[in-house]
């Protein structure tokens, strides 16, 4: 089946090139002039109300966002938009969220059949510039942005925008999503630890000691040779047991580009320093601390070792306690675990890794009428959930609902605001003022005293968003110490990224597999380097700094 | 006299063969156990071929899910359009392309285009264009009406109908029979173990289908019962999650709930094999044609 899908991906790819030189050809710019008469109110109210279509990804948990009879196409937040700015939204068609969304998306652009406003990735954005189906908006943002809206769209640097402007010119909003909760965390068994008298992990040092003695002493103290050191799944970067978090320990950054020295980007993967870090990851492998399958296994499959107690020891990021984590403490009450900061092998911080968190952005078919009402939807989305008169009981988590705020179309959201939301919670804590917490804070911290108070079900959260332990309160020491190292390329596909990236990715993740199972010497290494860059790597390399040039 | 050589033979052949089918059978038998063990067994990946800490409560869940019903009302209906839509147009074309060309002229022509659309398709972007500028999307005929005619099929009936003796329709035509006569008297009757043959793969490729369905369906209220599947197992892919999605991640491992979804929708496929079983009998005309 998957074999047909690909055959269909390509002629579809083949198809779309086809399509839109063909779309190109019919040329319908229509100078607006009419905007001058447009109010330029950020939050006017369209009287009498217009429609505007979207398409929409629907997944099982929106079952949860809906209350008391609410449907996709009729909930209160497009009761809000009707009501309130005068925009009736329709549904061109729906699709589940994944590759169903992403196949029908495609057709669709393919065809020429898009609606009025439609979120896209940075890679769709640019072919529709190319095929000039969409609108340019720099003026309209600036002039229809709310204050409040405009703080929380900039609040992430100029990436967001970055990724959406050609030429000096912007075609896309933002779909504001975290960047730094990208960031990865030494998650550790403790109650392990505690048992074979480990100390807690400061170094990368105590980091292998621990990754050995969970492997080699039998810490579920079953007599059996059955735990592994450190869990790695067969995509080596996933969010759940990958690998980023123990590059970064070596100040390697593979995936990523980073400024160097004199001040050029480069690609982080072929950094000497990454060599340092799969040597490692070799002897580790060679010595069975990492699961002799890992290379077949994904996330899931891997999910089994520490639900079963055969693994107390991964890379991850904030959310792992919720899954896989919570499974293990389901099956074993006394499992406990921690997260810690990222190890690092010398004196100088490990500093995570993250890539820029919002991946779509809000674009406008070019023959829409009302083509500021996208801006005005986006105004309100931020203004109902964190603005002044915000209504979170209502919009964002009403009771016995669940990520209600997800009914709307746009969904940008503050950056930062789960870092924040623990904040909250701390110092409430400190003060014994819980009572007065608000929004999601409040709901949150709900979550964490019923695990305090026995409901065991709720662990994940507390490991999360607890304010003695909470995970959150190591993010919060990596955005006070700026720890992150960001991803300084942030643009559309460059031309030759477009055609080679795939290859080089996949060369990339199988050469480094290869080595950490042994099967290639670590000078296979310096070899991926040489190959990489005659691959088209050196060529990328220059359109990345070209692109940086301009950006900056 | 069996040789000790052709025992051997019989021998080995006959443990490759319960081999292969024991290899066949496994998946289905551990998609059956999942569905029926608890979800924190099958999350530490417990369960083997016989369902640990036993519970019927997937298929309780499953039975109170208003969209798998639903889904596979949509794939009965389909199965019920599209089979006898297939089954009617395969025996009327194959029919007249199975004369001789001096019966009916155009049968060389229809054959050779029947058998082009067999290795040249106009590919997705222009067959999606088509089904919805004739305003089939997100109804059902968009399931059906594209897939009415079934080439290799038709291919198969023609062959077929090419093989009965000749003097049994010389005979019912002498009698006075005329060509519908003939058609649903004499070779329908005769045909029963291909036709029974072709109906099975029509339903099979109706039942299977899923990308039509995906792409053609506006609203996955009408999404067949595969294409409603493949949104319930497609994994996660965990490099992409973000943190809007916490609520959704306890969902990832209910891996016993997709088992019972999975397996229940094998199950009226499985059970229309028994049904056709009968009509595979072979040498119907032996004896028809004498001297």
């Amino acid at each position: 089946m998957t074999k047909l899908t690909k055959l269909f991906l390509i002629l579809l790819f083949g198809c779309l090139f086809i399509v839109i030189t063909a779309c190109s050809n019919s040329d319908t710019t229509i100078d607006d002039n009419s905007s001058s008469e447009k109010d330029k109110e950020p939050f006017g109210k369209y009287d009498p109300a217009i429609d505007v279509s979207f398409v929409r990804s629907i997944d099982s948990t929106l079952d949860l966002a809906l209350v008391d009879g609410e449907t996709i196409e009729d909930n209160v937040w497009l009761d809000y938009y009707r009501d309130e700015l005068g925009i009736n939204v329709t549904y061109d068609w729906t699709a589940s969220a994944g590759d169903q969304f992403d196949q029908k998306m495609n057709v669709s652009l393919a065809s020429g059949d898009i609606p009025d406003f439609v979120s896209v990735n940075a890679t769709q954005l640019n072919q529709l510039v190319k095929a000039d189906m969409i609108m340019e908006l720099t003026d309209l943002y600036e002039d229809y942005v709310a204050p409040f809206a405009k703080e929380v769209l900039e609040s992430d640097g100029s990436g967001p925008f970055d990724a959406a402007t050609i030429d000096g010119q912007l075609w896309g909003l933002p779909n504001m999503s975290s960047s730094i909760d990208g960031a990865e965390f030494v998650w550790v068994r403790t109650d392990w630890l505690e048992k074979l008298g480990l100390p807690e992990p400061k170094t990368m040092d105590d980091l292998l000691a621990i990754s050995e003695a969970f492997t080699t002493q039998d810490p579920d103290g079953n007599g059996k040779d059955d735990t592994t050191g450190l869990a790695v799944t067969k995509d080596l970067w996933d969010g759940y047991a990958g690998l980023k978090g123990f590059f970064n320990g070596f100040h390697a950054y593979p995936n990523i580009w980073i400024k160097d020295a004199s001040g050029e980007i480069v690609y982080g993967s072929i950094q000497p320093e990454v060599k340092e870090a799969l040597q490692t990851l070799q002897d580790m492998f060679g010595s069975g601390q990492i699961d002799r399958e890992f290379g077949v296994k994904p996330g899931d499959k891997v999910a089994e070792d520490p639900a079963a107690g055969r693994n107390g020891l991964h890379f991850g990021q904030q959310w792992t306690s919720l899954w896989p984590l919570q499974a293990n403490r389901d099956n074993d009450p006394n499992a406990q675990w921690k997260a810690y900061p990222l190890v690092s092998v010398d004196d100088q911080p490990a500093r995570p890794q993250i890539t820029l968190g919002t991946t779509s952005w809000w674009v406008v078919r070019k023959d829409v009428e009302h083509e500021e009402a996208i801006v005005k939807m986006f105004n309100g989305f931020i203004e109902k959930n964190w603005g002044e008169t915000a209504e979170f009981d209502k919009y964002y988590m009403p009771d016995g609902a669940e990520g209600t705020w997800k009914l709307s179309p746009p969904t940008p959201s503050p950056p930062n605001k789960n870092l924040d939301a623990f904040l909250a919670i701390r110092e409430a804590v400190g003060n014994d003022t819980t009572d007065q917490l608000e929004g999601e804070a409040k709901v949150i911290n709900g979550r964490v005293s019923a695990f305090e108070d026995g409901d065991d079900s709720l662990w994940g959260w507390e490991r999360i968003y607890g304010p003695e332990e909470g995970v959150f309160g190591i993010m919060d020491e990596y955005v006070n110490q700026d720890l992150f190292m960001r991803d300084e390329f942030n643009g559309a596909p460059t031309p030759t990224m477009a055609e080679k990236n795939a290859t080089l990715e996949q060369l990339q993740n199988e050469v480094f597999t290869k080595i950490i199972l042994g099967d290639a010497d670590i000078d296979e290494f310096d070899k991926f380097v040489e190959d990489w860059k005659s691959l088209g790597g050196e060529q990328i390399t220059q359109e990345v700094n070209e692109w940086y040039q301009n950006v900056n | 006299m069996e040789t000790k050589g052709y025992k051997y033979f019989t021998w080995f052949n006959n443990v490759f063969l319960i081999l292969l089918a024991l290899a066949c059978l496994f998946p289905l038998i551990h998609v059956l156990a999942l569905s029926f063990s608890s979800s924190s067994a099958a999350a530490a990946g417990e369960v083997m071929l016989w369902p640990v800490e036993f519970t019927l409560s997937s298929y309780e869940y499953v039975a109170a899910k208003s969209e798998f019903w639903r889904s596979m009302f949509v794939s009965f209906q389909r199965i019920l359009l599209g089979g006898t839509i297939n089954f009617l147009v395969t025996i009327l074309l194959a029919y007249p392309i199975s004369r001789e060309p001096k019966e009916f002229k155009p049968r060389t022509f229809l054959a050779w285009f029947l058998f082009m659309t067999m290795l040249f398709n106009g590919g997705l972007i222009p067959w999606y264009i088509v089904i919805k500028e004739a305003g089939l999307l997100d109804t059902i005929w968009a399931l059906v009406l594209p897939n009415a005619v079934p080439v290799f099929n038709v291919i198969l009936l023609i062959n077929f109908f090419r093989q009965l003796p000749k003097e049994l329709d010389e005979a019912a035509y002498v009698d006075g029979a005329g060509h519908w006569t003939i058609l649903w008297k004499i070779y329908i009757p005769l045909s029963l173990p291909v036709l029974a043959t072709v109906t099975l793969f029509s339903l099979v490729m109706h039942w299977n289908s899923w990308f039509d369905g995906l792409i053609l369906m506006n609203k996955p209220d009408n999404y067949p019962l595969q294409s409603f599947l493949q949104t319930v197992i497609i994994q996660q892919d965990l490099s992409m999650i973000t943190s809007g999605d916490l609520e959704g991640l306890s969902e990832i491992s209910d891996r016993t709930l997709k088992s019972a979804q999975i397996f229940l929708g094998c199950l009226p496929i499985f059970l229309v094999y028994p049904f056709l079983q009968r009509y595979f009998v072979k040498g119907i005309v032996i004896g028809s044609v004498k001297g």
